[in-house]
């Protein structure tokens, strides 16, 4: 398994150095304004030496090499625009911690109620809960997340008098955010869980244990469940990574000041040192996520290993 | 075998036909049937007897494979479903529906900013005479005339009862002119008259007179936990009008909250309490909480108190008797109008007309999406066709593939949509950057599996054509996910898109679209009377989605080969 996540890490650094040049090449078609803060009273003289000054006159290979080089050093350079000047690991790292706890509170409660959710629908499919359970996800997926985070601050503010805006001291402006969050990763666990144990249930392996008399509990949890949950502890690691970028609705309607909405800002502010770090950022969370999703199913499931995978295809 | 199975019975029955049958014909002359049949006995045999056999392929075909329809079976599981039927009818409705509203008469350009009519009032008279009157445009068509300069057209809108209107005009000195009222032709039940500006106050009378408008009376409420006083000449009491007035005085009627008793009334003169005094109110009969009472025109600021002094009006009211309300025009946007017979849905925050907006950014939308389902699909498709069969392209794809899925689709998308131009191309393309790769993925491992299926396997051993391949053993296990995915992807560019509007990177405001529409409403959601502008789009934007997510899972299930029988 060494060998294999040794190599897989080794691709996925090929994918990001490609990925830095995309996103280099991207931002070279945005406007150079976006590198000063005071553009607009400059000489062109000035804004070329500015250019030079930055690096940005040189090749872009000279460029890219610069910024990895870099960055393997834990150099993330600094901001221009967002704010000036200053080191852009010191602008994340308490976004980060706002983000990632906003996330495991959610991920510490969608998971149990999501899976708990999804064997109560398969266990009983086609029957009441079945049909709960599956109008709950159809709208989930079906209407864009913005719609329904909009009704409950609307209504979690006004019915339940929380106070609307995040507050770092008071616990209760975390409910509507978190309720926002779960509401999403709750149908998408209950729906693949559900989905999962279906398709175990209609397997050979079950119906001979059934003819074998073996009780419906032990077929629903030792076989069914523990089968059907694999795939789930697949992504496991992945969401839980993926939680330090935030969610951009939740943090910019509670104004809480996570990373959510800071890609968007930087985006929008054109500060394109901030925009490529945090794009390598979060493609190298996402990378890495799906690495460890891959080992945490080979620890859970025996039958998978991954030597034997390389050869054949 | 024994002489008597059924087996033994029936070849023997046939054998012995066949026997009796060649003999008859004396082609067969030994006791027992023979195979092997000598040149001679060929050659004598009665050429009759033999007939051409054509193979018709066509016909081999038709009943040498199952007369089954894919399609047919597909449709027919489709309608199985009830649900998934009533919201395809929904859909179709609301599709339909959204292409045909701008063709419909009298619809709002939705971009069209609503002024207050400059030159008109609408004068809306209700039976008990209550009335509004401003400046939106409730009839439909041009002006039956131009009004003049000095002039006001006055449109007047009377219940059916109070028959052919009248209209007086009064001046400032309480002149009264009856005014010339004729019916409107375009626009039935509404009349016309004009108004001069000189003359500008307006009362309408019933044909019969006994309705009105305009009554020489004041109507005094006290509502409210701060006892608010309101003043009105309009008529809120059931019964006919005190008819005795003593001369100079003026009739008023007061109403107040229940543990009041009866109202004390105190009258004074405009410029101050010297000559205050209390007038004597009287219970009206057959109307609960009303009383009445006469006070003297020239001291007409009421102050109210309770019977016990112990509550207290809030406001003085001051009583004007003498002239109806003054019609002026009205002037600025027809903003922020809750949902009414004129604006369906209201009007928005600088008087646009939401109903039009919302159509039209439904079919904006609606637009979007099948754009991107449909981009999606075909390149998708010959995407994943290549990937699957061209073996040189696969680790090209593949990199690709691990490119675009490992970077979260919002990040490509803020990215596209903002280092191209705002607007419904740059939308289109954003989004169909990231779509289509998934489905090529999906195509191109299905090839693979297929490809080697032992059901195509034997179908290529047979012979069966490539086309024939393709549309019966390959297509149908794809057409249920691309169906899916596709009806998937409107509901998802509509997600993206509100999404887009909502960081600042969709469309401009000109284009309604349903993510502007939203996120105009979700600015408006802290005042409940405006909350109307956030329902009207999320509830039409969250029905079309969830019409097309359950449509189109329904019907890939019904177009999975896996569920036909």
């Amino acid at each position: 398994m060494l060998k294999y996540s040794i190599k897989r890490l080794a691709r996925s650094l090929i994918t990001l150095i490609i990925l830095i040049t995309i996103v280099f090449a991207l931002l070279r078609f945005m406007p150079e304004e976006g590198y000063f803060n005071n553009y607009e009273k400059m000489s062109p003289a000035q804004i070329e030496l500015g250019l030079i000054k930055m690096g940005l006159k040189d090749p872009l290979y000279v460029q890219v090499g610069r910024f990895i080089r870099n960055l393997l050093q834990g150099d993330l350079g600094v901001s221009y625009r967002y704010r000036v000047n200053s080191p852009i690991a010191r602008i994340i790292a308490p976004k980060i911690a706002i983000s990632a706890k906003l996330g495991i509170i959610c991920m510490a409660i969608s998971l149990p109620l999501g899976l708990a959710l999804g064997v109560l629908m398969a266990r009983y499919k086609g029957r009441f809960w079945d049909r709960l359970g599956n109008a709950y996800i159809v709208f989930i997926q079906a209407v864009p997340n913005a719609v329904y985070f909009i009704f409950i601050q609307l209504y979690g503010s006004t019915w339940l008098k929380i106070p609307m805006l995040y507050n770092e001291n008071d616990w209760r402006t975390l409910i509507l955010p978190t309720i926002s969050l779960a509401l999403p990763s709750i149908s998408s666990y209950a729906m693949w869980l559900r989905r999962y144990m279906v398709d175990e249930t209609n397997k050979d392996y079950i119906k001979l244990a059934r003819a074998k008399g073996v009780p419906n509990t032990t077929i629903w949890f030792r076989h069914v469940f523990r089968n059907a949950v694999v795939p789930i502890v697949n992504l496991i690691p992945g969401s839980l990574l993926m939680t330090i970028s935030g969610s951009i609705y939740t943090e910019s309607f509670y104004s809480i000041p996570g990373m959510g909405g800071l890609l968007v800002d930087v985006i929008k502010r054109q500060d394109n040192n901030m925009v490529l770090v945090l794009v390598v950022l979060f493609a190298a969370v996402g990378i890495v996520g799906l690495l460890l999703g891959d080992i945490a199913m080979a620890i859970v499931d025996p039958r998978i290993s991954f030597t034997k995978k390389e050869g054949s295809r | 075998m024994s002489k008597y199975s059924p087996k033994e019975r029936i070849t023997g029955k046939l054998v012995s036909a066949q026997e009796e049958f060649l003999k008859k014909h004396g082609i067969l002359t030994g006791d027992l049937m023979d195979d092997n049949l000598s040149e001679e006995q060929i050659a004598g045999l009665d050429k009759d007897l033999f007939g051409l056999a054509i193979v018709d392929e066509s016909e081999a075909e038709r009943t040498g494979y199952s007369n089954y329809s894919y399609w047919g079976s597909t449709v027919r599981m489709f309608f199985k479903n009830k649900v998934a039927v009533f919201n395809l009818i929904v859909m179709l409705a609301l599709v339909l529906f959204t292409f045909i509203q701008p063709h419909l008469p009298n619809q709002f350009d939705p971009n069209l900013v609503n002024y207050y009519d400059s030159k008109a009032v609408w004068f809306q008279v209700e039976d008990d005479g209550g009335y509004t009157v401003d400046g939106m445009k409730r009839t439909k068509g041009d002006y039956a005339v131009q009004p003049a300069a000095d002039e006001i057209l006055a449109y007047i809108q009377t219940p059916s009862s109070w028959g052919t209107p009248e209209a007086f005009a009064y001046n400032e000195e309480g002149e009264e002119t009856q005014l010339a009222v004729s019916a409107d032709p375009a626009n039935r039940g509404w009349f016309y008259c004009l108004l001069s500006k000189d003359a500008p106050h307006l009362a309408v009378m019933s044909e019969d007179r006994t309705k009105s408008t305009f009554y020489d009376a004041v109507w005094l409420t006290v509502t409210g936990d701060k006892n608010a006083v309101y003043c009105s000449s309009v008529k809120q009491t059931k019964s006919e009008l005190i008819d005795n007035v003593p001369a100079g005085k003026s009739l008023v009627y007061v109403s107040a909250p229940a543990g009041w008793g009866t109202p004390q009334v105190k009258v004074q003169g405009a410029l101050g309490a010297s000559s205050a005094e209390f007038i004597k109110v009287k219970p009206l009969e057959g109307e609960d909480g009303w009383y009445y009472g006469f006070f003297p025109t020239e001291k007409n600021t009421l102050i109210l108190t309770s019977e016990d002094g112990s509550q207290k009006g809030m406001n003085r009211a001051t009583a004007t008797i003498g002239l109806p309300e003054e019609v002026r025009i009205v002037k600025g946007f027809i903003e922020n109008k809750q949902p009414n017979s004129l604006f369906w849905f209201g009007t928005n925050d600088i008087g646009q007309d939401l109903w039009s907006r919302m159509w039209s950014g439904t079919r904006t939308s609606l637009f979007i999406g099948m754009v991107v389902a449909a981009i999606e699909a075909v390149v998708g498709i010959l995407a994943g066709l290549l990937w699957g069969y061209v073996r040189k392209l696969d680790f090209l794809f593949t990199e690709l593939y691990n490119l675009i899925d490992n970077i979260p689709s919002t990040i490509i998308l803020m990215l596209a949509a903002y280092v191209m131009r705002p607007g419904i191309k740059t939308i289109i393309i954003a989004m169909s950057i990231t779509g289509w790769i998934g489905l090529a993925r999906f195509i191109r491992n299905q090839v693979l599996i297929i490809r080697d299926r032992d059901f195509n396997l034997a179908s290529r051993c047979l012979g069966t054509p490539t086309r024939r391949v393709i549309t019966r053993n390959l297509l149908p296990q794809m057409v249920s996910v691309v169906m899916l995915r596709m009806a998937l992807a409107i509901p998802g560019a509509i997600g993206s898109e509100v999404f887009l509007a909502y960081i600042g990177l969709g469309l401009p405001i000109a284009t309604p679209s349903l993510g502007n529409l939203v996120n105009k409403g979700r600015t408006m959601m802290m005042a409940p009377t405006l909350r109307y502008q956030l329902f009207i789009p999320a509830i039409i934007l969250s029905i079309i989605t969830i019409c097309f997510y359950l449509v189109g899972n329904a019907f890939s299930d019904a177009a999975d080969p896996k569920n036909h029988v």
